[in-house]
């Protein structure tokens, strides 16, 4: 469940060195991932949220195409900046019904399973009690 | 002699025609860019479809807002996982100007510039000089201004 795979978040500033940026004649512009989070083994997930049904990511769009270029980007640069081992990628959508869980990959477009992205169905009466009973 | 491109994504990009555009990518775009590349140790490198082409000024946020929409449909839209590693082909914009490119290339001469994803080159200007350009017209050899050493 969500509670379980949170272990800590990287939001602590002095932890975190943002690699997320492109950078032209030492200017740079940020990208903004959602989220990322280490595990006690320090593997990374980079997560953003898709508001959208469980039956979009089936096909390839041009939104589908984006999402996942942008998501390989911020795997590249965190990859790069950081000592990590393992870094995934997840894409994680509401669900309204008891549980939380994986989708599985035959219900994912070839081009999500070959570059390793999950998509993750996360109950959302759950994210929003721990959200609304979060100090 | 100057013309209107209305598919032009920016404002600061100019076109060149000419009736013989083979000649001069055979003759001159070519060698060049692929002088530039070897020189790099880049063998995976593409030019960016030519509407999409833009300017050093297109970096600046007043210019060009929605940039990072085009940065992915455009240069880093074949970034893809081969063996568990994330590769980019890496992308060019051949120019005619030359303030687009800030850098001079220590291996060949050639005139350039370069945006970074993090650390790692995903993009560069490549300037190429529009006397070299009628030089091929007129059938004159194109020698670079410096070899590779």
């Amino acid at each position: 469940m969500l509670n379980q795979r949170v272990i800590f978040l990287f939001s602590k500033k002095d932890d975190f060195i943002d690699p997320f940026f492109i950078e032209f004649r030492g200017k740079k512009r940020w990208m903004r991932p959602d989220l990322v989070f280490a595990d006690a083994e320090g593997d990374l997930t980079i997560i953003d949220w898709k508001y959208m049904d469980a039956n979009s990511f089936i096909s390839l769009n041009k939104k589908n195409q984006t999402d996942i270029t942008k998501q390989l980007c911020y795997e590249l640069t965190l990859k790069k900046s950081t000592n990590a081992i393992a870094i995934e990628s997840q894409f994680v959508i509401p669900s309204f019904g008891k549980y939380s869980h994986y989708l599985d990959d035959k219900k994912l477009h070839q081009r999500f399973v070959e570059n390793k992205i999950k998509v993750f169905k996360a109950d959302f009466l759950e994210i929003q009690n721990t959200y609304l009973t979060h100090d | 002699m100057i013309e209107t491109k209305p598919a032009a994504k920016s404002n600061f990009v100019g076109y060149l025609g000419v009736k013989n555009y083979p000649q001069v990518e055979q003759n001159l775009i070519f060698p060049l860019v692929e002088k530039f590349f070897v020189a790099r140790e880049i063998t995976d490198f593409k030019p960016i479809d030519e509407k999409a082409g833009f300017a050093d000024l297109d970096f600046q946020r007043k210019n060009f807002a929605d940039f990072f929409a085009h940065f992915y449909e455009f240069i880093v839209d074949g970034i893809h996982k081969k063996d568990g590693k994330v590769e980019i082909p890496v992308r060019y914009c051949i120019t005619l100007d030359e303030t687009n490119c800030s850098k001079t290339c220590e291996k060949t001469g050639i005139r350039y510039d370069e945006i970074l994803l993090f650390d790692q080159p995903v993009f560069y200007f490549l300037f190429v000089d529009v006397k070299d350009v009628f030089a091929r017209l007129r059938g004159e050899v194109f020698i670079p201004e410096k070899p590779i050493i």
